[in-house]
């Protein structure tokens, strides 16, 4: 493990203690034991598991990915082992030292209501994140995180149906992004994760078909980080509970971007299929930024952003 | 393929049984009874 040359690292984000801001982003990092051989878990702040429904979910037919401009396309849909699965078998698996994020996703809000509740107070889960947002999943047609006043009862639910910290996971498919912070916050929230993955369609001018069998999918990548970045940003001047900063981060140098934007720690999501080990040499790389510009504390770098007029 | 190694869910092979295989995982080779060859695109 490298050494933090001296720069306290921790972040606390809505509740949860991170001994770094490094988390990676659900649906990219399986169910923690997945990346043992590339990457030694210990060395980011934590993960955010696959998302959980209350039964098992197959996904949808293939083909779910596709190639995109620095990115790609996923209509993956939500394939998991189910609530009961993950804590029986897939939690016990992972490593001592880990903090463990569930992901929580379901058709419809008594279902989320229900899952939150069966993960509270499971040992080793410290902290939930509503999946407001899934640009590709047919039922309930539009997703959540679309429309503020479902969206606020969703979280309102979420928030009723436990006590853990609770982050919801936002879906940049909207019009105002500070508006859906806001609801959040509202609904108590402990914080909010943005962005889930852009509602995108690629196409194929020879057979004259979608790529994806689904449809539309979601663009994930470096080719979203400036929205994301955007729209970090936007919230954290909307809002005063912590953000969690997701969209293209490649590197060290990315994910300070999304600190100083605002957020208070950070997922690498599609980078991890790149190069496996990308979460833990990010960790390191903001450690030696820190040291280098005279940050004794890596909290102190959130929202450190010289915005013209501000 | 995004990942090769069983994690993004999004090699997925149609089986006869129902449900998906990852090729990445559970292949590359497949016993040719147990796919669904009218679900593979």
């Amino acid at each position: 493990m490298k050494e933090s040359q001296g720069v306290d690292t921790a972040v606390d984000l809505g509740g949860i203690s991170l001994r770094n801001p490094v988390l990676t982003a659900s649906g990219t990092f399986g169910y923690g034991t997945e990346f043992a051989p590339f990457l030694d878990l210990r060395r980011l702040g934590g993960f955010v598991a696959k998302s959980l429904t209350l039964e098992p979910r197959i996904g949808n037919p293939p083909p779910r990915i596709a190639e995109a401009p620095s990115g790609m396309l996923n209509a993956i849909s939500l394939e998991n082992v189910g609530v009961e699965a993950f804590i029986g078998e897939k939690l016990p698996a992972i490593p001592e030292g880990v903090t463990v994020i569930a992901s929580v996703f379901e058709t419809d809000i008594d279902g989320y209501a229900e899952v939150c509740k069966r993960l509270t107070g499971v040992p080793r889960i410290a902290g939930l994140e509503v999946n407001a947002s899934c640009p590709h999943v047919k039922s309930g047609g539009i997703e959540f995180g679309q429309d503020p006043a479902v969206l606020g009862r969703l979280v309102r639910a979420a928030r009723r149906a436990t006590t853990l910290p609770l982050l919801v996971k936002l879906s940049p498919n909207v019009t105002h992004i500070a508006e859906m912070a806001r609801v959040c916050e509202a609904e108590g929230a402990s914080g909010i994760s943005l962005i889930n993955a852009v509602q995108a369609l690629e196409v194929d001018p020879e057979t004259r078909r979608p790529l994806l069998a689904n449809g539309l999918g979601g663009l994930s990548g470096p080719a979203i980080r400036p929205i994301a970045l955007r729209m970090v940003w936007q919230a954290s001047q909307a809002v005063s509970i912590p953000i969690c900063g997701v969209g293209g981060i490649e590197s060290a140098a990315d994910a300070v971007k999304f600190l100083l934007c605002g957020a208070t720690a950070i997922q690498v999501g599609t980078s991890n299929y790149l190069q496996p080990s990308i979460a833990g040499d990010v960790a390191d790389g903001i450690v030696e930024y820190a040291a280098r510009h005279g940050y004794p504390r890596i909290r102190d770098l959130v929202g450190a952003l010289e915005f013209p007029g501000r | 393929m995004a990942c090769g190694f069983g994690v993004c869910l999004g090699c997925a092979a149609p089986l006869r049984e129902g449900g998906y295989a990852l090729v990445c995982r559970d292949g590359p080779a497949f016993d040719a009874a147990s796919i669904d060859w009218e679900r593979l695109p």
